[in-house]
């Protein structure tokens, strides 16, 4: 596998797998962030993975940057497709209900326009994939799920929003995601998700992470509410 | 339980602790004490565990109502800090009695003071901290900054339970004012960077904007960098990482930074000196120069070897 490792900051370096995201590659670097925690358990402080690249962040007083090094390559040299396999059965599907009706979704019809789709067409396409977690940042809980259907690409809203609802399900360009907090926002807004996407208070307060799989799932308006506890 | 009732917030005053550590692959950024210098400091004048709990208060204006008798530290910028208006040594640990009134005045040199109490402040921690972070609503008392009526608890101490008072040895007390040179370690994308951008930037002194320059990260003005990269995927970011978006002013991102970026990065800064940029404040001029990998963690390791004993 190609790969680079380049030095993040005094005590954090970065492997770079690829300039370009892949599905294919992001379940490898979900796989990879999970060894490099057992070889380097007892001196990590953070691993960020994100569509190309695994960030480490590691304490100075308890490892050396060449002790590091070596067990980040050691981590890579175990990523046959066997490893990959493994975690990709270990880990189900995370299904994200979305209630697509107009009260959630304000810019549906917009985009019915611009894409020349009916709106049941894109909520079909939009539903019916199985996206990969590219990335989680940007806020707590924030997904970059991809890749979207070829046919619901669009750029961002030319302006964008100052305050988007929290629980928003939104597209632009490559990606889908939902907004776990009221925020500015520049993404086509199609749905709403019950479900906080982050909650500090469950034991998994993020229900997904880099190179899971996630599939949203229509409900109705009536189940929208009760999944909420309304 | 003792402590502080708060009579005046202050414009951002921040229960902070080194930071939160191991959730940035869910997006939490790591917070914690903007100058770790200054808040460690004020931790070991009082003996206290390295991660005690204290209050960052940003430009001042604060004032507490002392409600037990305890031990405070004082250090970092400079706020004419007061005990029933009688002026408290900088850098120094001072006893306080139940009744007595602590007030701050403005920073008159530095951004961030530190004030601790013995054992630290309690709160309850979120994410194995309870250093506050506004925009991801964590940590502190309500996961904000201080507000007027707030109770900041801490355990009282008797005056007996330190001899003496104690006081940062002059040596180690920065000049806030003093012209800055950043130490950066080259890195990221670097090669990738035009040579003539990278030699003009070290060359360069860049002022620090007033406008969004914050916990985040301070914006910076002067020779435009020409990074020559564009269409980069979003990727982790560490604390002082020197990101340099299309206007070509860099950016150096601090405590609060978002865990993902996608703008080139020249290299990150040494973070002892983002803890001193962290004292300067808007339209002061910085410098740059380069510093090895390995001197860079030499310099690391030291601080936190003594910091941590």
């Amino acid at each position: 596998m190609d790969y680079s490792i380049e030095v993040a900051g005094v005590n954090s370096l970065l492997i770079r797998f690829s300039d370009r995201a892949d599905p294919q590659l992001i379940t490898v670097i979900g796989r990879c962030c999970e060894l490099i925690k057992q070889h380097l358990n007892n001196c990590l402080i953070d691993v960020v993975p994100s569509y190309t690249t695994i960030m480490v962040t590691y304490d100075l007083l308890k490892g050396e940057d060449e002790m590091v090094r070596n067990a980040l390559e050691l981590a890579v040299s175990q990523l046959d497709s066997n490893s990959v396999l493994s975690s990709q059965e270990r880990r189900e599907t995370v299904l994200l209900p979305v209630c697509y009706d107009e009260r959630y979704a304000p810019d549906l019809t917009l985009l019915s326009d611009t894409l020349a789709l009916d709106r049941d067409e894109i909520i079909r396409l939009h539903s019916e994939r199985v996206y990969q977690v590219f990335a989680v940042g940007f806020s707590p809980g924030f997904g970059y799920l991809g890749e979207l259907d070829p046919k619901l690409r669009v750029p961002r809203l030319s302006t964008p929003r100052t305050s988007v609802p929290a629980g928003s399900v939104a597209i632009a360009e490559l990606n889908t995601a939902v907004y776990p907090q009221s925020t500015p926002g520049g993404w086509w807004l199609i749905g709403r998700c019950p479900i906080p996407m982050f909650d500090k208070l469950r034991a998994d307060p993020c229900l997904f992470q880099v190179g899971d799989q996630v599939q949203f799932q229509p409900i109705t308006v009536d189940e929208f509410h009760c999944l909420k506890g309304e | 339980m003792g402590g502080f009732s708060v009579i005046k917030p202050g414009a951002m005053s921040l229960l902070q602790d080194q930071g939160r550590f191991g959730y940035q692959h869910l997006g939490v950024t790591t917070g914690g004490a903007m100058d770790e210098h200054a808040s460690r400091w004020a931790n070991r004048l009082l003996g206290n565990k390295p991660n005690a709990v204290v209050l960052e208060i940003t430009l001042g204006n604060v004032a507490l109502e002392v409600c037990a008798d305890t031990w405070i530290a004082l250090t970092g910028a400079e706020l004419d800090c007061r005990i029933n208006n009688t002026p408290l040594g900088n850098w120094q640990t001072h006893f306080v009695r139940k009744g007595d009134l602590i007030t701050m005045g403005w920073a008159q040199s530095g951004v961030s003071g530190y004030l601790a109490v013995a054992d630290g402040f309690q709160a309850a921690p979120e994410f194995g901290s309870c250093s506050t972070v506004k925009r991801e609503q964590l940590g502190g008392l309500t996961g904000g900054a201080l507000e007027r009526g707030d109770r900041l608890a801490f355990r009282s101490a008797e005056r007996e339970r330190y001899p003496l008072k104690r006081s940062v040895p002059s040596c180690f007390i920065p000049d806030y004012v003093a012209e800055l040179n950043v130490r950066v370690i080259a890195g990221y994308q670097v090669a990738q960077f035009k040579p003539e951008s990278i030699s003009a930037f070290y060359r360069s002194k860049y002022k620090i904007k007033a406008e969004s320059s914050d916990r985040m990260g301070f914006r910076l003005q002067g020779k435009e960098i020409d990074s020559g990269i564009t269409g980069l995927l979003s990727e982790g970011i560490s604390y002082g990482a020197i990101q340099v978006p299309a206007d070509g002013q860099p950016i150096i991102l601090l405590k609060d930074r978002q865990t993902l970026g996608g703008y080139p990065k020249l290299g990150s800064v040494l973070p002892l000196d983002g803890f001193s940029l962290s004292q300067r404040k808007a339209g002061e001029e910085i410098g740059f120069s380069e510093i090895a990998l390995a001197d860079a963690q030499y310099l690391m390791k030291q601080f936190y070897t003594f910091f941590s004993v």
